[in-house]
């Protein structure tokens, strides 16, 4: 069952010039519990769909939208973001710019207080989504004096605590080197898995969400170009090169020998390389 | 863009454990009682009291230095201003034109610079030692509606922000060739156009990136708002408001009724 709905949604924004076309007709479902990558280059209107998905396009941002978003049944054109936060949460690609408390449990809190949740729960709520993103030990610490993969977190753990049933992620990794990427990752997909969040991971780099995702998008210049399951999409290094995504390590290495000895590899993470290798080495003929 | 610049400065002290709503009244009757005041040795031992009270709370020197060095550009514009430019009885110094210079107008340039410096200090005390929620939480409860008191408490603690954005873009600026040390006070003044410029574009985006982050966690939801952790005022905090009270009332009435303080020099006119 879609919790996501996107219906011909286009959008432009309003300059002083002419109108920006961002998005051009984007349909879309997304399942309930799914973890969904949303792939394109820089410029493709990835964010601009993410902000549209909890509704700051079309309320906060001028432009105009035409088509619809429907998250759980709700039609985002009809409700103001900030109601949407129990329903979808979104992190944004710079955490520092969405930290903004003294430190991290009164991060965690605003959000819970704004929501008007007596005092009990919310202490509970805190402690649960600190202990999800382990991020636990630094609850009195001050988010400026974290590092980049602890920010992420304490800002997955904010919206994390008011319980949405959508997670949305936008470029969360772009600035964490890979110890903290890997944080990231991990962090969500046990949510994913022990709670059920649906969640949409947008970026360029297909590396981690390749193996985390059920479903994948090529986005490039407001149409989505390609749409499928990541190892069928990921195979076809022309469509790749294309849509301006970053394949995984091991998907480029499946490239070079399918092009060198004339194999068909595909694969998107080692556990699948390690297998069809040690297939190889046995039977010389396998694949080819 | 770090969010590390900020006036709190993380400590436990008994100043920090200080109900913020009690300090917020103690800078304001701080602030109304030295610009009551014009009297050297009071504005003196003012200044000296506040800085004495902010190390005895925790507030390191170099801190409290760093503020003064910001200070002192404004501190000695106003002795010079005051002390050219505003006649005082006293022994003529010297006289230039229609500048003329006393002893009286050097000393009530001197005392009003040391106020500037007390005042920024009085308000510093409550912002160095008040997180921005406690900031928030005694604006709201003094009657401040909770989205101008997070508005204001924000705009508080990016101050240093800003300055900390304008020192980088400065030094990317002069990295690329930009001239700011040479020239005429008009090719200075020209040459600041680009970096302010960049800064008005760079708060602009971290004020919409602020904005979509509040509104995310549901900031402006139709729905009464709770308070995780409520203020309390606890028997100490209640000792201390008396006694900020009867100082400044006692303070306003020595000054209004006896003329104490209004001398730049004598103690009583």
């Amino acid at each position: 069952m879609a919790i996501i709905q996107v219906e011909h949604l286009s959008f432009a924004y309003t300059t002083d010039l002419e109108p920006v076309k961002v998005l051009d007709d984007i349909n879309l479902e997304i399942d309930k519990g799914e973890a969904f990558a949303l792939m394109g280059p820089t410029g493709a209107g990835k964010s601009t769909l993410c902000l549209a998905l909890n509704g700051i396009i079309p309320h906060l941002v001028n432009g105009t939208m035409d088509g619809r978003v429907l998250v759980d049944g709700i039609d985002t054109r009809d409700t103001y973001p900030a109601a949407l936060s129990q329903t979808v949460g979104i992190i944004h690609q710079d955490p520092d710019s969405q930290l903004f408390c003294p430190s991290v449990e009164e991060e965690v809190a605003f959000g819970l207080e704004n929501a008007g949740l007596a005092r009990q729960e919310i202490t509970e709520r805190i402690d649960w989504a600190l202990r999800v993103v382990r991020m636990d030990a630094y609850r009195k610490s001050s988010p400026a004096r974290l590092s980049g993969g602890q920010k992420q977190r304490v800002a997955i753990a904010c919206s994390l605590a008011l319980l949405p049933k959508v997670l949305v992620l936008d470029e969360p990794t772009s600035s964490l080197d890979p110890a903290g990427q890997a944080e990231v990752y991990e962090a969500v997909e046990r949510l994913r898995r022990e709670r059920q969040v649906t969640l949409v991971l947008v970026g360029t780099d297909a590396e981690h969400s390749a193996a985390y995702t059920a479903h994948m998008a090529f986005l490039i210049a407001g149409k989505i170009i390609a749409l499928g399951e990541p190892q069928k999409l990921l195979a076809d290094k022309q469509l790749v090169t294309l849509a301006g995504v970053y394949p995984p390590q091991m998907m480029e290495l499946a490239w070079e020998l399918n092009s060198r000895c004339q194999t068909s590899y595909n694969w998107l993470h080692m556990g699948q390389a390690e297998s069809d290798l040690r297939a190889r080495l046995q039977d010389p003929r396998s694949h080819g | 863009m770090s969010f590390a610049y900020d006036l709190f400065q993380n400590g436990d002290s008994w100043l920090y454990r200080l109900d913020p709503r009690v300090k917020l009244l103690a800078s304001i009757c701080g602030s109304a009682l030295l610009l009551s005041c014009r009297n050297f040795w009071l504005v003196l031992v003012a200044l000296l009291l506040i800085l004495a009270i902010l190390l005895s709370a925790g507030i390191s020197r170099a801190t409290l230095g760093s503020t003064l060095r910001i200070l002192v550009p404004v501190m000695v514009m106003i002795v010079l201003f005051t002390a050219l430019f505003t006649p005082v009885e006293g022994t003529r110094l010297f006289q230039f034109w229609i500048v003329t210079c006393t002893t009286g107008s050097l000393l009530l340039g001197i005392t009003l610079g040391l106020r500037i410096a007390a005042l920024a200090y009085v308000i510093l005390a409550w912002l160095y030692t008040t997180d921005q929620s406690a900031l928030t939480r005694s604006l709201v409860a003094l009657g401040l509606p909770h989205p101008w008191g997070l508005t204001l408490a924000i705009a508080l603690r990016h101050i240093p922000l800003l300055a900390a954005t304008f020192r980088q873009i400065s030094d990317a600026q002069q990295a690329r060739a930009l001239e700011l040390s040479r020239g005429s006070l008009l090719h200075k003044a020209r040459a600041f156009i680009p970096i302010t410029v960049a800064m008005i574009i760079n708060s602009l985006r971290t004020a919409e990136a602020l904005s979509r982050a509040l509104v995310s966690r549901g900031f402006g939801a139709p729905i009464q708002r709770t308070i995780w952790r409520p203020l309390k005022m606890r028997a100490a905090d209640w000792v201390w408001l008396a006694m900020i009270l009867v100082s400044t009332v006692v303070g306003l009435i020595a000054r209004y009724a006896f003329g104490f303080g209004i001398d730049n020099w004598f103690l009583f006119s």
